[in-house]
């Protein structure tokens, strides 16, 4: 079964290029693809491994689980692409991402996964650039960063399964700081934030759940395996510099959001700091950071996907994304404004919405410890609800809207259920654990060491 | 310290194939940049031959040369469109043009100084199961390859400039881990690189084009 997994993604892939010029066909098709991807990944979670060339092919449960989540996410996107048209050779990249990624996650041998992770995240941003509208050097500034990484891991790997070095007699302890810098920089957490804001400023969805929720997902649990692993030896330092770098991360990404004005840019700083966010909790190293960082991701990436389908359908709407645009935008898009400033609450960690538990239980842990600190972060997760709060009143702006048109109702109601969801979630948490709660269980099932 | 008089002939051979490759890097057409593009593939391929063996060394070697036609392709592409002319040529050069002193011959003293730097660190101590060459190879084209992303004014050069460094990279890591499959996925990984260089590059031309027709 799990060759079957492996190699879907390749044919659907295939598939989708096949269909580009037929929009509502390939849009369908990747959607519904998707979907069964995300049911073969849940439903092989006690499949026996595989092998293949000597080497060990296996996706654990917790694995199974997340993939899936995103995969389900991403349909989402792709089903959103019907209305929103994206350039026409997204969804095959994106299969192609996300099949590279699924190998890399499948092989146990380190040095292999971050070849096939090199080739997976090439493509991300192969397709993050194809929806640019002005040249950029982004894409190319990324591509160097991502390789780089990559290859930085690459060298780690080699020192971890080589432990004894000719003329060392101890193994070397570069590697497995080498290995946690790559994950850092493909985290995008502080300083390396900057390579993958324009990933979101680009008026696509695709990109967004590409980068914003399959690959830091991905990530954070690979890291997290590791830490019983390669990653072992740094011992503590690993949950401590989680704890600073997301707390860096969380800052800069609130007062990022208030500076922007756009609401692609604005999405692309909540997405960092609620990353941050993400990254405190699992670094904090009490008794539930796993499960309250895990929840928080899971909450992240509903919110993202909603608020970046919000953008792009506001974006065909009134002409473009800018917070100036958006004057009168209720009057055109009532539901998608609603959709989208639930999911941009919910992100910036706004009470009763479901980013809140995961912002509250932070501010409670470092308050306890760091008084000034709790302060600081306070004051900068109010920020983004400062700007959301300015979109708003231009939104809800009684004004005519010249050259605008009326929202395309399929993405405004899928903007509106996710966005519904987080407030629901928000308000009544446990309401879902009695029909999910294997599910929670496998998705919170990682843990950190202390 | 790296006694460079006993090292022989090979790396007197290395030195001066790298400096050609260098200087050819330099030049103003990108379609001339296959050459040395093309040039440093063979010539790392040849020098992690016998850690690789036969068989490993042609597909990494045809892996290679396919990148650099993939690059040709690109840079052919560019040249040949149908607006190609003042327009386009204002697109694609118009960082060039508005740093007028970024020609081939800062171009040359950039990738110089890049290649000197190399030189110092590899004089400097020996790379732990290493050949002298492959080390001067790998930090040469890893220095070269930097200076041209930083130099680059446009995806095509950057892009070259990234599969340059990469090279320089896969090869260090090759001649000490060379198992079929790491090879092979270098190498794809490596035609994976070239594609998103090209088709970036096309993203940005087709992008600027609107922009240099309004100008």
């Amino acid at each position: 079964m799990i060759y079957g997994i492996l190699l879907f993604p390749f044919a659907a892939a295939a598939i989708a290029f096949a269909l580009r010029h037929l929009r509502f066909a390939a849009a369908t098709f990747s959607a519904f693809a998707s979907l069964v991807l995300a049911a073969l990944l849940v439903l092989q979670a006690n499949a026996p491994a595989a092998t293949l060339f000597g080497r060990t092919l296996a996706l654990s449960a917790p694995v199974g689980a997340h993939l899936a989540f995103s995969v389900a996410l991403l349909a989402i996107a792709f089903i959103s692409t019907w209305p929103l048209p994206e350039n026409a050779l997204s969804w095959m990249l994106a299969f192609l991402a996300l099949g590279f990624l699924l190998w890399a996650v499948a092989i146990e041998i380190t040095s292999l996964s971050v070849l096939f992770l090199i080739a997976s995240t090439v493509f991300m941003v192969m397709c993050a650039s194809a929806d640019s509208t002005h040249p950029s050097m982004w894409s190319m500034r990324a591509l160097v960063t991502l390789v780089t990484a990559g290859f930085l891991m690459l060298a780690a790997a080699w020192m971890v399964e080589r432990p004894v070095m000719e003329g060392m007699t101890t193994p070397s302890q570069a590697g497995p700081i080498l290995l946690f810098l790559g994950y850092w920089i493909l985290l995008a957490a502080f300083p390396f934030s900057v390579w993958q804001f324009p990933a979101f400023r680009v008026n696509a969805s695709i990109p967004r759940v590409l980068f914003g929720v399959i690959l830091p997902h991905t990530l954070l649990i690979q890291l997290m395996i590791q830490l019983q692993g390669a990653l072992a030896p740094l011992g503590s330092l690993v949950p401590a510099l989680l704890f600073y770098s997301g707390m860096a991360t969380l800052i800069m990404g609130g007062v990022g959001t208030a500076a922007q004005t756009t609401l692609g840019g604005m999405l692309a700083y909540l997405a960092s700091a609620e990353m941050g966010a993400v990254l405190m909790a699992l670094g904090s190293g009490a008794s539930s950071s796993s499960a309250l960082g895990v929840t928080g991701l899971v909450h992240r990436g509903i919110g993202l996907v909603a608020m970046g389908i919000g953008i792009r359908t506001l974006s065909l709407s009134l002409g473009n994304d800018g917070l100036e645009t958006m004057r009168g935008a209720f009057r055109r898009a009532p539901v998608t404004v609603t959709g989208t400033l639930l999911a941009g609450l919910s992100l910036s960690g706004f009470p009763p919405l479901a980013g809140f538990a995961t912002r509250f239980s932070l501010y409670r842990m470092v308050a306890s410890e760091h008084l000034p600190w709790a302060v600081a972060m306070v004051i900068t997760g109010l920020l983004p609800a400062a700007a959301l709060a300015r979109f708003a009143l231009r939104a809800f702006q009684v004004v005519p809207v010249p050259r605008s048109r009326r929202e395309r109702l399929w993405p405004a109601v899928l903007v509106l259920a996710l966005g519904s969801l987080l407030l629901f979630i928000g308000i009544w948490p446990q309401a879902l654990s009695s029909l999910f709660e294997r599910w929670r269980d496998v998705l919170l099932f990682l843990t950190i060491p202390d | 310290m790296i006694d460079l008089q006993n090292l022989g002939a090979l790396i007197d051979q290395v030195l001066v194939a790298l400096s050609v490759i260098t200087g050819l890097f330099a030049l103003n057409s990108r379609r001339l940049l296959i050459v040395p593009l093309a040039l440093q593939y063979v010539l790392a391929a040849s020098l992690i031959s016998s850690s690789i063996g036969a068989p490993l060394y042609a597909i990494r070697l045809t892996l290679g040369l396919a990148t650099s036609a993939i690059i040709y392709i690109t840079a052919s592409r560019m040249a040949s469109l149908p607006g190609h002319s003042a327009q386009l040529r204002t697109a694609t050069q118009g960082a060039d043009a508005r740093v007028p002193q970024m020609g081939p011959v800062y171009r040359l003293v950039g990738l110089a100084l890049a290649a000197l730097l190399a030189y110092g660190l590899w004089s400097g101590g020996a790379i732990p199961q290493v050949t002298p060459a492959v080390s001067l190879t790998a930090l040469w084209l890893g220095a070269i390859g930097a200076c041209m992303i930083i130099m680059g004014t446009d995806p095509l050069r950057a892009g070259i400039g990234l599969l340059v460094c990469a090279s320089g990279f896969l090869t260090l890591y090759l001649s000490v881990e060379s198992s079929l499959l790491v090879v092979a996925l270098a190498g794809l990984v490596d035609i994976i690189i070239a594609l998103a260089v090209a088709y970036i590059s096309e993203i940005w031309l087709e992008a600027a084009a609107p922009e240099s027709t309004v100008l």
